[in-house]
């Protein structure tokens, strides 16, 4: 297995390298009218997350270098170790980050309100740093939404919006002559068909506390629930939906997913659904490249892309969380660390990170241009899925300055209620405990 | 050759100072260094602790007293990491060194091939403790793992590894014997080249056996090396991070929250600096005191 999986990652290198002399230019002549050069000279410092589209956008750095005359280093660094980094940094007012990736599904409240976003209004306001053709509404409202304060700044660019919907096996559903459920009924009846332990599970997902408040967020979502009510100051993790979609979400958990789940993030529910041992897998279409790569994936054309199923109270949808670039506002160099921001989310760089990326970024009209669409590895079903997600997309974590610790606490009751617990007390455990520290954060 | 002169008698006196002081003066960039790297960051964690400190926060840390400390004590989820680190620590203690003592046995002994066992033993401490992690993670995946698959082969049903509460601990012990085993071993293999002989032939000249020459003789001689292993595996396996954090995060749930994965989650995933604070001085405290305590037993083990 070891051995599999570093033959593996040697591949993806192989392909990363092999994927450098494709890119020739910047994609898309300087913007006639707009001085790229203005800052020329000057060297910034970004600090990227990694992942397959931040990794693509590195190695396009010296384009950038070549279109502005700036000096970019850019760094890639796994996004606990950035999350860590950044408030150490920006705590002490460092000017050693001039531009960075802000998960802002996290961070938003608590960077926001300690200032640590530059407002980026007037750099996009001004004819002489944002290039005539940026086209600001491009970013569509679930993009600009997420980065948008609730006085209008605007705290950072829209990059790749983390789409959480429904992805399954084609074949097994077709056999069964089920088609993707529409529904948590139907979804509940096509887990038990395709169930067939232990060879193929009837589902898989992430069980890992902290990285299972998202999943059960999005049974929450489809029952009509919410993390909090209209005000935003109350939580409502104990109404009659919170309990019954943990309850839902829990005995899947239990009955039909693999053995272990309880501790599988992400990568771990992958691995599962990619080698052929699971028939659904809600989680992010951005995770799908692998699934369709037959060097790493035994399901490669068997993978159907949908939405995640619904009630009554809620059609099917996506649960969103993002990833923006943001500007240090504490940094020597802002203009040229703007123009940097500009570039990279453009509509020319964006299209490029989604083709070698699998970036599902925001910028609506990249998903109809057809030269894009000629060029995307991705099945077709899979840029539909994207297209549907980000016009139905729902946040898929709470609006609060501690989201952290919110999913710590409620994410290890939703481990307790998979090895049994009573979803009713553990939720109204984990809101006893959460509520003096959400109460903290608004006062 | 011109002729030497005599020094002047400034001179004389700071050569006699220098004389005087030499292991003061000696001691002293160490001293200096020390206090800077320890003491500084020490007493600022003892200030951070009596105030409320969070990053991120717009108003200037606001002092709590022994809040924080108090708010340690009731706190449930706290009080599981304290046992749960000492099994955790009592197991990454136990297997490498009776593994280790019994390699160390082994290598002692002349055969052929020794060399490059010996290396190829020693090879899981050099390791990146983050890179092995990883490989065992994947290793311990229950459906794709290469361990649930040896396990078919020999008709063992899959295990859950550390996908399960109850087995959580246990298997990363495992990874933490498998790293550390060689490190007890060439501690306890130095400790054996230094045996005198004589008690070794006068046993054998009365007829011992192989066993009561290794009950009776071996051991006890080698006892005062075994305790070093034991003080040092126990201040690291106490501390042990790397490992628990990136296979398990501390989970399933907290199934494996040690001290030391609460302390970081506290300080770096919810920013609360001061409380984390708090939690540092309470586990250096636990630290300091079991060294202690394991120095005293190691001094009673020392031969006389």
């Amino acid at each position: 297995m070891s051995d599999k999986i570093s033959r593996r990652q040697v591949l993806k290198l192989g392909l990363g390298l092999a994927a450098v002399p494709a890119s020739t230019a910047w994609g898309g002549t300087p913007t006639a009218g707009f001085d790229w050069q203005q800052q020329k000279g000057k060297s910034l410092v970004v600090l990227l997350t990694q992942a397959p589209y931040y990794t693509v956008l590195q190695k396009m750095g010296p384009d950038f270098e070549k279109l502005t005359g700036i000096k970019a280093e850019i760094q890639v660094v796994p996004e606990q170790q950035v999350r860590q980094k950044l408030p150490i940094e920006l705590n002490a007012k460092s000017s050693g980050i001039d531009v960075y990736a802000s998960s802002m599904h996290v961070e938003k409240r608590l960077f926001a309100k300690a200032g640590w976003y530059e407002p980026l209004n007037k750099y996009l306001e001004n004819p002489n740093l944002t290039p005539p053709d940026y086209n600001w509404k491009d970013f569509g409202p679930s993009g600009t939404w997420w980065v948008t304060w609730d006085d209008g700044t605007i705290l950072a660019t829209p990059g790749s919006l983390g789409l959480f919907s429904f992805m399954y096996r084609k074949d097994l559903y077709a056999e069964k002559g089920l088609k993707a459920p529409t529904t948590l009924d139907e979804l509940q009846a096509a887990i038990k068909a395709t169930h067939k332990a232990p060879t193929v599970y009837g589902f898989v997902g992430r069980g890992l506390k902290n990285a299972n408040v998202p999943l059960w967020g999005m049974f929450l979502t489809s029952m009509g629930g919410t993390y909090l009510d209209p005000t935003g100051t109350n939580l409502t993790t104990t109404s009659p939906e919170a309990i019954e979609s943990a309850r839902m979400y829990a005995s899947i958990m239990k009955d039909y997913a693999p053995p272990g789940a309880i501790g599988f993030n992400w990568n771990e529910a992958q691995g599962s659904f990619s080698q052929g041992m699971a028939a659904c897998w809600p989680d992010g279409l951005n995770f799908a490249a692998p699934l369709e790569d037959a060097t790493k994936s035994k399901v490669v054309g068997k993978v159907g892309y949908a939405l995640f199923p619904g009630t009554a109270k809620q059609k099917p949808f996506s649960g969103t969380a993002i990833d923006a670039l943001a500007l240090n506002p504490f940094g020597k160099s802002k203009e040229a660390g703007w123009l940097f921001i500009a570039w990279a989310s453009s509509r020319a760089v964006q299209s490029r990170l989604s083709i070698e990326g699998s970036l599902t970024g925001t910028r609506l009209s990249i998903y109809n241009d057809p030269e894009y669409l000629k060029a995307q590895p991705l099945p077709k079903d899979w840029i539909e899925a994207v297209k549907g997600s980000i016009e139905s997309g729902r946040p898929q974590l709470p609006q609060i300055k501690d989201v952290t610790q919110f999913r710590d606490i409620f994410g290890i009751a939703l481990t307790k209620m998979i090895e049994g617990g009573d979803p009713k007390t553990l939720l109204e455990g984990a809101t006893r405990e959460f509520e003096p520290i959400l109460k903290k954060s608004l006062g | 050759m011109g002729k030497v002169q005599p020094l002047a008698r400034g001179q004389r006196r700071i050569g006699h100072f220098i004389n005087q002081h030499i292991y003061t003066l000696m001691i002293l960039p160490a001293a200096v260094a020390l206090l800077l790297i320890i003491a500084f960051p020490l007493a600022y964690s003892l200030w951070m602790a009596v105030h409320e400190y969070s990053m991120g926060a717009t108003t200037p840390p606001l002092f709590l007293g022994a809040a924080n400390y108090l708010k340690l004590l009731r706190d449930h989820r706290f009080q599981e990491t304290v046992p749960r680190t000492f099994y955790f620590t009592l197991l990454g203690v136990a297997g490498p060194v009776l593994i280790g003592t019994v390699a160390a046995l082994a290598f002692s002994r002349n055969f052929p091939g020794r060399g490059i066992l010996r290396t190829i033993f020693t090879l899981p401490m050099m390791a990146t403790p983050v890179s092995i992690a990883l490989i065992w993670q994947m290793m311990f995946h229950p459906q794709l793992g290469v361990l649930n698959y040896l396990l078919s082969l020999v008709g063992i049903p899959p295990q859950k590894w550390v996908f399960a509460s109850n087995s959580v601990i246990p298997t990363l012990a495992i990874v933490e014997t498998w790293q550390w085993t060689p490190f007890v071993m060439l501690i306890v293999l130095g400790g054996l080249a230094s045996l005198p002989e004589e008690p070794f032939e006068a046993a054998r000249i009365d007829g011992a056996s192989f066993l009561q020459s290794l009950r009776y003789i071996t051991l006890p001689l080698l006892w005062p090396y075994i305790m070093v292993a034991i003080v040092l595996r126990s201040i690291d396996a106490l501390k042990s991070f790397d490992i628990i954090y990136v296979i398990t995060q501390g989970g399933p749930g907290t199934a494996s929250e040690t001290i030391n994965i609460f302390l970081y989650l506290q300080a770096f995933a919810f920013y609360n600096i001061g409380f984390a604070s708090a939690v540092v001085v309470v586990f250096f405290l636990l630290i300091l005191a079991m060294s202690v305590a394991l120095l005293l037993v190691r001094r009673r083990t020392s031969w006389q």
